[in-house]
């Protein structure tokens, strides 16, 4: 009885999880969608709020390296945000630059967070016990290692 | 090092893992003195939180002796004996600054999976799924700590581990429900579930200046410690019709507050208690969330209702029409444990909070497995295992 209700747990928890996967994969996928914003802003523009001024966003003239590498290639709108909460950085693909939606999420997240905090988190390396290379685990795996380029940011 | 892995639903084991290493110079590295198992810890032994990966370490609330310090920290030294907030904060995002820290915005490197299912990314956790962060939690001898500066406190020497480790999770997550569902002197405050997140909110709201604080359960041992231990009342939901003794204990008005305490695996002696059961086996819905839809009915005109307890996905048969119709203040969050250990820990060295209660089996890594036996089934009086590397 035992085992059968934890096979059905598992089975349900797997097709739980399986959803969230689809969900976080068809949202990430680049390229789908109208127009260089990957489904989700029609003109192709994504953009954090940074507690920050702006002069701290480009100091000496330079944004911060996530995105510096990727500035050639973007235009790069920066406001004030409202009620003191520093300024917003919108960015997108200029016109004829093939867009990389997911790039551009990944630029934006850890900009921010060097601007705030200094550094980018990360928890790997992280100390585990036995991971089987099973299928889900397998996918698991890898919609982790794309997350921070998928998201609705 | 040792440490209690997730191996699948109802498994865990003690396994050997690599150490943890300091990944940026706010880190630092503590040999954990004592961990203590959450109740939401079950719900991903249950296989409710669907972003576990075979392997992880559990464990998210703790105290430990810092062995390890990262370049760039400034508080804390090797040998600061130190409890760590659950949630891993930056201190420095506008959610950090205006006290939100568990919905920082830099906590959290897996930001793409709770977009996915909630719009929006809290900040980390230890131990608690990949949709958190993936961090590794404290059920081992060591772990890394994050942004230590923000989310790790000196404890004072005059206060026991076992009272401390409760200021990382139980104590802040209760003074959360309190302090943002409201409570004001001479408020009635009800409290769903006598675990230790409700014995701690129901401390918070007699702290507060409550006039009349009850907890709701069904353990006579729980609600017996909440008596002794917390100063509140108590009604067993089991020999007692909730609603009508409320209504009875506060002049036919209904409670000021309610805090549910309770999470998606409530149990209730009720028809909605064995829909959400069915409902929740078959995946329908991800949370059983009778103990709020009580809370709701509860629930004076224009009160509060505050969810503590967790929840992961979709609940269904929300009484949407209750929350309009009677004016209420709804909402919840996951501790914001920055913004009160300093003042629990001296409230704790003052004696006006004890929690060494909760720990009512301290028990060494290889006993993880009964640990949590004993906890998921309320046995032997178990109301948290706290585990001592």
């Amino acid at each position: 009885m035992a085992t059968k209700r934890t096979m059905g747990m598992s089975v349900a928890a797997a097709g739980a999880a399986a959803v969230v996967a689809v969900r976080v994969a068809r949202r990430g996928r680049p390229g789908t969608g109208h127009g260089p914003g990957a489904g989700r802003d029609p003109d192709g523009w994504k953009a954090v709020t940074v507690l920050a001024d702006a002069e701290a966003l480009r100091p000496g003239g330079r944004y911060p390296e996530p995105l510096a590498a990727l500035a050639d290639r973007l235009e790069i709108a920066l406001r004030p945000a409202g009620r003191d909460r520093g300024t917003e950085v919108h960015a997108r693909f200029r016109p004829g630059e093939h867009p990389d939606p997911e790039a551009l999420r990944v630029a934006l997240r850890d900009t921010k967070s060097l601007v705030e905090t200094g550094i980018v988190q990360r928890a790997d390396p992280v100390p585990h016990g036995v991971r089987k290379p099973t299928p889900f685990g397998i996918g698991q795996d890898a919609i982790e290692s794309r997350s921070k380029g998928m998201g609705l940011l | 090092m040792k440490a209690i892995c997730w191996t699948g639903i109802d498994r865990v084991s003690v396994e050997t893992v690599d150490d943890p290493a300091i990944l940026n110079d706010q880190d630092v590295i503590l040999k954990v003195r004592l961990s203590a198992a959450c109740g939401s810890d079950l719900h991903l032994l249950d296989g409710y939180i669907p972003t576990m990966r075979a392997g992880d370490v559990l464990g998210h609330e703790f105290i430990g002796e810092v062995v390890e310090v990262g370049a760039a920290v400034t508080k804390h030294k090797v040998g600061d004996r130190v409890v760590v907030g659950s949630f891993i904060a930056c201190g420095r995002c506008w959610y950090c600054r205006t006290g939100q820290y568990s919905l920082c915005d830099n906590g959290n490197p897996n930001p793409g999976i709770p977009e996915a299912l909630w719009g929006q990314s809290p900040g980390g956790c230890f131990g608690y799924s990949h949709a958190l962060g993936g961090y590794a939690g404290s059920h081992a001898e060591y772990v890394r700590v994050p942004f230590a500066d923000v989310g790790a406190f000196t404890v004072p020497d005059d206060v026991s581990d076992e009272r401390a480790v409760f200021a990382s999770d139980a104590v802040p997550t209760g003074w959360t429900g309190a302090d943002l569902g409201g409570v004001q002197p001479g408020d009635v405050v009800a409290v769903w579930g006598a675990g230790a997140v409700g014995q701690m909110a129901a401390r918070a709201a007699i702290l507060m200046g409550a006039e009349r604080v009850v907890v709701i359960d069904r353990f006579e041992d729980r609600l017996g410690q909440v008596v002794t231990h917390v100063g509140a009342e108590t009604i067993d939901y089991s020999t007692s019709e909730v609603i009508p003794t409320l209504k009875e204990m506060t002049g036919g008005r209904g409670p000021d507050v309610c805090i549910e305490a309770v999470g998606m695996e409530a149990h209730r002696n009720r028809v909605d208690g064995v829909y959400d059961y069915v409902k929740q086996q078959l995946r329908m819905q991800t949370g059983r969330p009778t103990a709020v839809r009580e809370a709701i009915e509860a629930c004076r005109k224009g009160g509060s209702v505050f969810v503590l307890g967790v929840f992961g996905g979709v609940v269904d048969k929300f009484p949407l029409g209750a929350l309009m119709n009677k004016g209420l203040r709804f909402s919840g969050a996951q501790q914001h444990g920055q913004r009160y250990i300093p003042m629990l820990l001296e409230r704790m060295q003052r004696g006006e909070i004890v929690s060494e209660h909760l720990a009512t089996h301290v028990l060494p890594l290889d006993e993880a497995s009964h640990g949590y036996e004993i906890f998921k089934h309320k046995r032997d009086g178990c109301v948290r295992p706290v585990f001592r590397p």
